[in-house]
C-alpha cells in the first residue's frame, strides 16, 4: 500500500541553486510569510496619509516653512514608502544571501524525488523528507519552484534549469493538482 | 566492513522546556555586552534625573508626569535585557512551541570522529564538523548552526559527568567555531 504512496512521480537530478535564486527567493518567501507581507497595502496606507498632507500644504500654498507637521508627516511617509517598498525587500534579499553564504548545504547539488505524498531532498550530506501537507505556498516564478514548509526553516527550491519542457510541464501541473488553494504563479 | 564507533551519542527529544532555554540562548548570544552596559547606564541616569527633578522642580501636574515618565523609561531600560526582554522570548518560545509540537520528533544524534550523524523522522545527514556555521554552548543547551538560520539543539540535560571527555572533544574538533555564550566578551 505504502509503495503506491512513495511511488516516484519524478526524479530531479542535479538541482543547483545559485546565490542570487537563493536570495531572491527568500524575498519572495517573505513577502508570503514574514515582514514583507503586505508591503504594498503598508505602502498604500503611507502614500494615502502623504496625499493627504499634500493636499493640505497645496490648500495653504505650500508654506513650508509654517506648516512644518505636515512637511515631517509627508517627509515620514515618503521615507516609509520606500522602505517598504524597496529598502527592505532588498534587505531581504541580502539577509537571504548572507544565509546562503553562511550554509555550507544550500550550495551543493541537489537530487529531488516527487512523489505522490511528498518529496526527498538529497545532497552529498543530507537527506530531507517532507510531506505535500507541510507545504504553506508553493510559489512557480519564471526561473524556479519555490515551497514553504512548515516544517523546516530551508527553502524547498528546484531550479527549471535543472528540467527539459516537458518535466517543467509535469511538475507544474502535479503541483498545481496536489496544492490547488498553495500555488500561485509570479513573474518575479 | 567495521562500524565507526560514536564519541557521543544522544537520542532525545526536545521538550517546551529546551525550547525556551533555546531560544534564550539565541537572545543571549544576539546581545552584546556593551549593549547592556549602556542600556543600563542610560536607565540608570533617567531614574537619577527624574527622581532629582520629581524633588527638587516637580511643581505642576504634567511636569510631574513628564518626570514620572522619565523614571518610568528608566526602569524599562534598566530592566529591558534581564527582566522584560527574557520573559518575552519565554512567553513567545512557549506559544510556538505550543503551536508546533506536533511536528516536533525524537532525533538521534551521534557524533564521530569526522562528522556528526543525525536522525529524525523527516531529516537524515552526516555533516562534517568543518561544515557547521557555529556551535553555541549555553548554560542548559548546545545550538549546532547549520547555517544563520537553521539549527539543531541538544539540551545538556543529556550528558553525564561521565561524558565531559567526549564533550571535550567535540569542542577541540569545532575548534573555533565553537563558542560559550557567557565566556564571550
Amino acid at each position: 500500500m505504502s509503495e503506491k504512496y512513495n511511488k516516484c512521480i519524478m526524479t530531479i537530478e542535479d538541482n543547483e541553486i545559485p546565490l542570487m535564486m537563493y536570495g531572491n527567493a527568500y524575498m519572495i518567501a517573505h513577502m508570503r510569510r514574514g515582514r514583507l507581507k503586505g508591503k504594498e497595502w503598508k505602502a498604500s496606507i503611507f502614500f494615502a496619509i502623504w496625499c493627504g498632507c499634500m493636499l493640505y500644504m497645496a490648500l495653504k500654498h505650500y508654506d513650508l516653512i509654517s506648516n512644518p507637521v505636515p512637511t515631517g508627516i509627508s517627509i515620514i511617509c515618503l521615507y516609509m514608502m520606500t522602505y517598504y517598498l524597496f529598502i527592505l525587500p532588498n534587505r531581504m534579499k541580502l539577509k537571504g544571501e548572507h544565509i546562503y553564504k553562511s550554509s555550507h548545504m544550500l550550495n551543493k547539488t541537489e537530487k529531488v524525488k516527487i512523489t505522490r505524498d511528498g518529496y526527498t531532498i538529497e545532497n552529498k550530506c543530507e537527506t530531507i523528507i517532507g510531506y505535500w501537507t507541510d507545504i504553506l505556498d508553493c510559489i512557480e516564478t519564471n526561473s524556479y519552484y519555490l515551497m514553504i514548509s512548515e516544517y523546516s526553516k530551508r527553502l524547498i527550491i528546484i531550479s527549471k534549469k535543472c528540467l527539459d519542457d516537458e518535466q517543467n510541464e509535469k511538475l507544474a501541473e502535479f503541483l498545481k493538482k496536489t496544492m490547488p488553494a498553495k500555488y500561485r504563479k509570479t513573474k518575479k | 566492513m567495521s562500524e565507526k564507533t560514536p564519541i557521543l551519542t544522544a537520542d532525545y527529544i526536545i521538550t517546551e522546556h529546551d525550547y525556551i532555554h533555546t531560544s534564550l540562548a539565541q537572545r543571549r548570544f544576539k546581545t552584546s555586552k556593551s549593549d547592556r552596559l549602556i542600556m543600563n547606564i542610560l536607565g540608570i541616569l533617567a531614574i537619577f534625573i527624574g527622581l532629582y527633578m520629581l524633588i527638587f522642580s516637580g511643581d505642576g501636574i504634567i511636569k510631574i508626569i513628564c518626570w514620572i515618565l522619565l523614571i518610568a523609561m528608566g526602569l524599562f531600560s534598566v530592566s529591558f535585557y534581564e527582566i522584560i526582554g527574557p520573559s518575552l522570548v519565554r512567553i513567545q518560545a512557549r506559544n510556538e512551541y505550543n503551536a508546533n509540537k506536533e511536528k516536533i520528533g525524537s532525533r538521534n544524534i551521534a557524533f564521530y570522529e569526522d562528522e556528526v550523524k543525525i536522525v529524525s523522522d523527516r531529516y537524515i545527514g552526516n555533516i562534517p564538523y568543518r561544515y557547521f556555521f557555529q556551535v553555541l554552548d549555553d548554560k542548559k543547551v548546545i545550538i549546532f548552526y547549520l547555517d544563520e538560520n537553521d539549527y539543531i539543539s541538544i539540551p545538556k540535560r543529556l550528558f553525564t559527568d561521565k561524558d565531559n571527555d567526549a564533550l571535550e572533544k567535540i569542542k577541540f574538533l569545532l575548534g573555533k567555531k565553537y563558542v560559550c555564550i557567557n565566556q564571550r566578551k
